[in-house]
């Protein structure tokens, strides 16, 4: 496997080098698609003309500066990219998952849970998990921050999902 | 605006709990401020949800201190610890650090909080005076004069703020596109929606900027570490009467120039204070007594009033005009809009009191903060030192409330995630965010005049003179733009 570590290295570092510009040209195809879309298949009498030409027009200026500015060639020796920075290590690549995790988790808790449940799961896991924090002293600055969240959350007024703690 | 509104609005802002609500917004932007990585866009992203709840000229208030406290807070860290907060506040720390290292960093954070007072004060007096009769000039404006003012606002913000012009056009035009997502106003028609029923809705800013400099600095800040801040000592705060002389000079300048080129859309403070830094720095290599890197004094003063006076002149365009100079103003303008307050001239006519009371507290907060930062010093360093381990759930939870606060919607939280992980992707790669932010905001403004322009009559742009002018601006802007940028490229190819 020790092979095949290089080149896949390589593929990676191809296709991040790339990756601003496709990105930038998916957004410009679905704008063109979308502008095309209401231009031609809206009822005329619903006047979405505009909507349509506004979109199309912004999507193909998009599709144009990005395959002009976005290619690796030119971008590439601008120290605008960040190839050259080293790749970070897989620990804290871990820890930007775990992160993301966290927030989605966030949105999917707060209705459900209410503010406090979620904001007690979330800085627990964050102290646990990406902090590395032992039990003990998770669980008392968790219990510390969520405390001084609810007084600020509810001293400024701030309406926030109640949850299953109506509180 | 005569002087009369202003002191009602200091008759305003003086009331005890609008005086406390500046305090603790001075004292919270500052204790974000001073936190390694944390700027003003940030702190204001974070503490955003506090202020939902307040009345317009309260929040407002709070807000304007928050975004004031960070700065001050970013030269503390900057100083005492060689963190700056934020690019603005760099030059702090390549100045600063060396006198904190010869127990000099009290005359250091005394010169940064004079000459950031003295650049916000004159600042405030700017847009007091120069903001009403912006305002009355852009109440002549049709729609083909805001679609022409639009216009070299986003040109000037994607040249001036990127490295290449095209770039920045492409990230402003991506940013226009994602504003367009919703209902057309006038078809109702759903647009970039591809059938979701949260699309609809659109994307709602407060999200989008606070998973764009909120999620996005936390990601970073996981990616790469954070550095560990050694004690210091904060010793004086007496300057010797030649460093008086020498950081006075350099502040006066930093405050002319800073607030001048501030009133020029994508004129950011970062780029105004190293501008006044390189500057300050030629001038004493003119004069052969460099001491710059081991602890200038008017690499401290120069750019510290510069960064000041040039927020402060960001208000001007985004009180008169209702067009934002940056992220920071874009962030502060969505804000407005949360509050009611529709940024334009009529801030200035049927808003005045809000006005008034804004700018009274904009002096105040100038006050609070001179009298609350050098005391503190120690305590700010102290702060600074909290790991980020416990900063990160607390600032992560902020970004999550105040996403979800916009609109109360648990999809905004989801939009804040997906903007954070492009926040974060676009630093990596490059790619500029602020023209980006620009096309957010200033998209719909850009449409709606152009509509009403079209609807008027397309002719209508020929025969306005202001809209040429502001379309021979931005053809300039873009010029300046490309030429400065052929420079750089050039300078690299004959450095190498």
């Amino acid at each position: 496997m020790a092979t095949t570590t290089p080149r896949s290295s390589s593929r990676a570092r191809t296709l991040g080098a790339y990756a601003p510009m496709l990105v930038l040209l998916l957004l410009a195809g679905l704008s063109i698609e979308e502008g095309l879309r209401l231009l031609l298949t809206v009822d005329p009498a619903a006047q979405a003309g505009m909507a349509g030409w506004y979109v199309l027009v912004l999507g193909v200026v998009l599709a144009l500066t990005s395959a002009f500015a976005e290619r690796p060639s030119v971008t590439e020796g601008t120290g605008d990219s960040a190839d050259d920075e080293p790749a970070a290590s897989p620990s804290r690549r871990r820890d930007l998952l775990v992160c993301l995790a966290l927030v989605a988790a966030y949105a999917a808790l707060l209705g459900t849970l209410g503010y406090v449940l979620a904001g007690v799961a979330v800085v627990f896991v964050f102290l646990r998990v990406i902090s590395g924090y032992g039990w003990v002293r998770s669980t008392v600055y968790t219990i510390a921050i969520n405390a001084v969240f609810v007084a600020l959350f509810e001293l400024s007024g701030v309406v926030l999902p109640a949850g299953i703690l109506r509180f | 605006m005569g002087l009369s509104e202003l002191l009602a609005g200091f008759a305003e802002v003086f009331q005890p709990q609008v005086l406390l609500l500046a305090f603790l917004g001075c004292l919270a932007g500052t204790m974000v401020g001073v936190l390694p990585g944390l700027g003003p866009v940030s702190a204001i992203a974070i503490l955003f949800p506090l202020t939902a709840y307040l009345g317009p000229a309260a929040a407002i208030v709070v807000l304007a201190a928050i975004y004031y406290g960070a700065m001050y807070g970013g030269s503390t860290s900057a100083i005492l610890l060689k963190i700056p907060g934020e690019v603005s506040s760099l030059p702090a720390a390549l100045e600063g650090y060396p006198m904190t290292r010869r127990g000099r960093a009290g005359t250091a954070l005394a010169i940064a909080a004079g000459a950031s007072f003295v650049a916000g004060i004159v600042g405030t007096i700017g847009v007091w005076l120069i903001g009403p009769h912006l305002a009355g000039f852009a109440l002549e404006f049709g729609p083909p004069e805001m679609l022409g003012l639009v216009l070299f606002s986003l040109t000037a913000i994607a040249g001036l703020s990127s490295g290449s012009v095209v770039r920045g056009i492409g990230m402003a035009v991506a940013g226009m596109l994602l504003a367009s997502v919703g209902l057309d106003l006038t078809s109702s028609q759903q647009r970039m929606t591809f059938g979701s029923l949260e699309l609809m809705q659109g994307l709602d800013i407060v999200p989008v900027m606070i998973g764009l400099f909120g999620v996005a600095e936390v990601l970073r800040t996981l990616e790469r570490g954070t550095p560990v801040a050694q004690a210091a000592k904060v010793g004086g705060f007496l300057p010797t009467r030649d460093e008086f002389r020498r950081s006075a000079g350099a502040a006066g300048r930093g405050t002319v120039t800073g607030f001048l080129l501030g009133l020029i859309p994508g004129m950011l403070p970062s780029t105004t204070t190293f501008l006044s830094y390189a500057s300050e720095r030629r001038r004493a290599e003119r004069k052969g007594n460099s001491r710059f890197g081991q602890g200038a004094v008017e690499g401290i003063g120069g750019p510290e009033a510069a960064n000041n006076a040039t927020a402060m002149s960001g208000f001007v365009p985004l009180f008169s005009l209702g067009i934002p100079t940056g992220p920071t103003m874009a962030l502060i303008m969505a804000a407005l809009m949360v509050y009611g307050v529709v940024p334009g001239p009529t801030m200035f006519t049927s808003d005045a009191d809000i006005t008034a009371a804004v700018i009274a507290s904009f002096f105040v907060a100038n006050v609070i903060l001179l009298v609350l930062n050098l005391p503190l010093a120690g305590v700010w360093a102290k702060i600074a030192r909290v790991p980020y381990g416990v900063l990160g759930p607390v600032i992560l939870v902020c970004c999550g409330v105040g996403a979800y606060t916009a609109r109360n919607s648990v999809f905004d939280i989801v939009v804040c995630l997906v903007a954070g992980v492009a926040g974060w992707a676009m630093g990596k790669r490059g790619l500029p965010v602020a023209p980006f932010v620009m096309g957010f905001i200033l998209g719909p403004m850009l449409e709606l005049s152009l509509r009403q322009t079209v609807a008027i009559s397309p002719m209508s742009l020929v025969e306005s003179p202001i809209f040429l002018c502001f379309a021979a601006a931005a053809l300039v802007s873009v010029w300046v733009a490309y030429r400065l940028h052929r420079k750089g490229v050039e300078k690299v190819d004959a450095n190498a």
